[in-house]
């Protein structure tokens, strides 16, 4: 690679992290260490934000999220699912807009960059460069449990972002095995935000 | 929009579809299959280590179908195993012999230890010179990398961002460290074992410890180094001492390189060497005598 | 009269030594500074404050000089005995030898013969120790049993636990018991270290 392509490297990558700081944000609790958190889109808002992150991250009922302005506000958990290790907290007022796309795991390759926001060690906006690692053997058409991806990740990025080389989210960074990262995918977790904030009363 | 990143990012993933066509799984032991690299039409190179059966291999090709292998040789001294593969219209692998990997150069390792593949990435971190293995095998050129090791590691291809092989990867010959066998060393490997099944090396039947020589005597006798190979053990009826080598004998020097270790022994014991006259010079009695050594062929293991 | 130069690193054993040569009146002590006249034999002390194999000493005397030597080891067996021996000492006698086999010695040496312990004769002939090779150490300083020599050998070769079974007719967990005690005879914490080790120890045959 010559010098103004990795001049130019540095530069896009500097952009996609910027960007991706956007929608992620800090949760604090009391009992557990601080984690990282997404800034999800809603259909109707109604003026309340939404944060994924993982279930680990929130061991409780209450937590406080701080976005990447500074801003920190209280939220509440109204949704968890254990099994896949995710957790929907509500917070008000919520931001105006959120836009995200969704990358579908299918059209993932191996090889391809991915790159993960997250908080490690007191580091708020941290961020880390990998690769795609491998398709996990899943039944035909179904969606793998989990996207590898050969990154190196620190407990603080639990429950952050893990976005494709166009800003796309992948997935949501969940558990660290040996040197890969394990993400759920990002099209598990809008289908699961869709079913259980159906069920969350307004 | 980003684009540098948007084509690096696309690069990659070209390379490892392109070079993925040509590696293998290898079912050959228990556990995890191990990964191999179809390197020429109806050869796969694995790892020596990763094979630990004879008979009953197959290999998962990479559109999914299960093929039998059988095993044509290995040699233990640089961890390569060769199989043969019939039948089968695979891509062998691009290799990249003409440019040496460099220093920070950004490589992927790929393995396939199952149906599909898998990567890691990284950077070649260091690049020596010939390197001798704790066998005495020659390695060309030692490549280590910074880059995660996984399942399926041992036996995959190394590759540039362009794809092309630029040597086979093990986990098992620089205690546990990612290291590649460069394509030059594969090469030579997979031809001797594919006509003879195994690795020649000379053997003299010597057994030796490194010695100081007392100044007085280096000095005496001019010798270049002061640290030579006392003969302790002497196979009765080996070459050396059918040629008139003796217990005792302080070896100094062998065809004409000096000896202060084992492995500079080793170094002279080539496949090459069988039947060949080797020049030894020794001090014996107080004096520096020069015998011809003949060195015989090694007892090795062979594959079946 | 026979000039006898002793040579020893150890002052008590030397003065035992000269106390044993005075006894003969055939024998006389040569003073090693006197250079106008050499020794007729060297009576030279092998012991544990020398750190040099036997063949190394006896290199060290100048060149063209071919006075006999008397070699005192530690311990005598067939294996270090035959290795001074054949390295170019005329005789070779533990340090515990009786004042008249070393006086016997010196006197057979300033002959022109050559003398040995009769017990040690039959094994200077056989030339082998138990395991079939002729080894200049100390049988019993050969750290690792044959076996366990066959082991590292095929270890040196990369052979894996499952081959080297094969290769000897015994089972893997046999091998395994074997390179625990490599290891630990040689202390090595892993296969690498062991062969380096037995490398260099001459345990491992090139």
């Amino acid at each position: 690679m010559t010098e103004s392509m990795s001049a130019g490297l540095a530069q896009e990558v500097a952009a996609a992290v910027e960007q991706l700081r956007r929608i992620t944000v800090q949760v604090r609790t009391r009992r557990a260490a601080t984690g990282a958190g997404i800034l999800w889109n809603v259909a109707e808002s109604e003026g309340r934000g939404l944060v994924i992150t993982n279930a680990h991250v929130v061991p409780g009922n209450q937590a406080t999220i701080e976005l990447n302005d500074g801003c920190a506000m209280r939220a509440r958990v109204v949704a968890r699912d254990s099994k896949r290790d995710l957790a929907a907290l509500e917070f008000e007022p919520g931001p105006a807009m959120v836009s995200m796309v969704i990358r579908e795991p299918q059209t993932l390759r191996v090889g391809e960059l991915v790159i993960a926001i997250g908080h490690p060690g007191g580091l708020v906006g941290a961020a880390a460069l990998g690769i795609i690692h491998g398709a996990e053997s899943a039944p035909e058409g179904r969606t793998p449990r989990w996207i590898r991806a050969d990154v190196r990740l620190a407990p603080g990025f639990s429950g952050g972002p893990l976005a494709d080389a166009t800003g796309r989210l992948v997935g949501v960074n969940t558990m660290i095995q040996g040197s890969l990262a394990l993400a759920v995918p990002a099209a598990v977790v809008e289908a699961w935000v869709e079913h259980s904030h159906a069920l969350v009363a307004p | 929009m980003s684009t540098v990143l948007q084509s690096l990012s696309t690069e990659l993933a070209d390379a490892v579809e392109t070079a993925g066509r040509a590696v293998v799984a290898i079912h050959a032991r228990r556990r995890i299959p191990a990964s191999g690299v179809h390197w020429r039409p109806g050869v796969v190179v694995a790892t020596h280590h990763t094979i630990n059966r004879d008979e009953n291999i197959t290999v998962t090709l990479p559109d999914g179908t299960t093929a039998p292998a059988t095993l044509a040789g290995r040699d233990p001294s640089t961890d390569l195993a060769v199989l043969k593969l019939a039948g089968q219209n695979l891509p062998a692998a691009t290799l990249r012999s003409g440019t040496p990997p460099t220093v920070g150069e950004l490589v992927i390792a790929l393995g396939r230890p199952g149906p599909s593949v898998t990567a890691s990435w990284g950077v070649v971190s260091r690049v020596d010179g010939p390197w001798r293995t704790w066998h005495g095998a020659e390695i060309d050129s030692l490549l280590r990398l910074d880059l995660a090791i996984y399942d399926g590691f041992s036996g995959g291809p190394l590759i540039d961002a362009a794809g092309r092989v630029l040597g086979i990867n093990t986990s098992a010959l620089a205690r546990g460290v990612p290291v590649t066998i460069p394509v030059a060393t594969v090469e030579r490997t997979v031809s001797e074992l594919l006509e003879r099944g195994s690795i020649r090396r000379a053997y003299l039947g010597i057994g030796t410890q490194p010695v100081r020589v007392p100044e007085s005597l280096a000095r005496k006798l001019e010798l270049k180094s002061d640290v030579a190979l006392l003969i302790v053990s002497l196979e009765s009826g080996g070459p050396a001492d059918r040629d008139g080598l003796l217990l005792g004998d302080v070896l100094l020097e062998l065809d004409g390189a000096a000896v202060n270790d084992p492995t500079d022994v080793l170094a002279k014991l080539g496949g090459d060497r069988v039947g060949r006259p080797i020049a030894a010079r020794v001090i014996r009695g107080g004096q520096v005598k020069t015998l011809q050594l003949t060195p015989g062929e090694r007892p090795t293991s062979r594959a079946a | 009269m026979i000039r006898v130069l002793i040579v020893s690193p150890s002052s008590g054993t030397r003065r035992a030594l000269e106390r044993v040569v005075a006894r003969d009146p055939g024998l006389a002590l040569h003073a090693g500074s006197d250079t106008a006249v050499l020794p007729d034999v060297i009576v030279l002390d092998a012991g544990p404050e020398s750190h040099l194999p036997v063949p190394m000493l006896l290199e060290q005397r100048p060149s063209g000089n071919t006075t006999p030597f008397v070699v005192l080891l530690d311990e005598l067996d067939g294996a270090a005995g035959a290795g001074a021996l054949r390295a170019g000492a005329r005789a070779v006698l533990p340090r515990s030898a009786a004042p008249e086999e070393i006086r016997a010695a010196v006197r057979a040496a300033a002959a022109g013969l050559a003398s040995l312990p009769a017990a040690l004769a039959g094994a200077l002939l056989d030339g082998t120790s138990p395991d079939g090779a002729g080894a200049l150490v100390d049988t019993r300083d050969q750290i690792l049993t044959p076996r366990e020599r066959q082991v590292l050998t095929l270890l040196g070769e990369g052979l894996l636990n499952k081959e080297i079974a094969v290769q000897l007719g015994i089972s893997e967990h046999t091998v395994k018991t074997h390179l625990a005690a490599i290891y630990e005879k040689l202390d090595a914490s892993n296969r690498a270290e062991a062969v380096a080790r037995g490398l260099r120890r001459g345990l491992i045959m090139l």
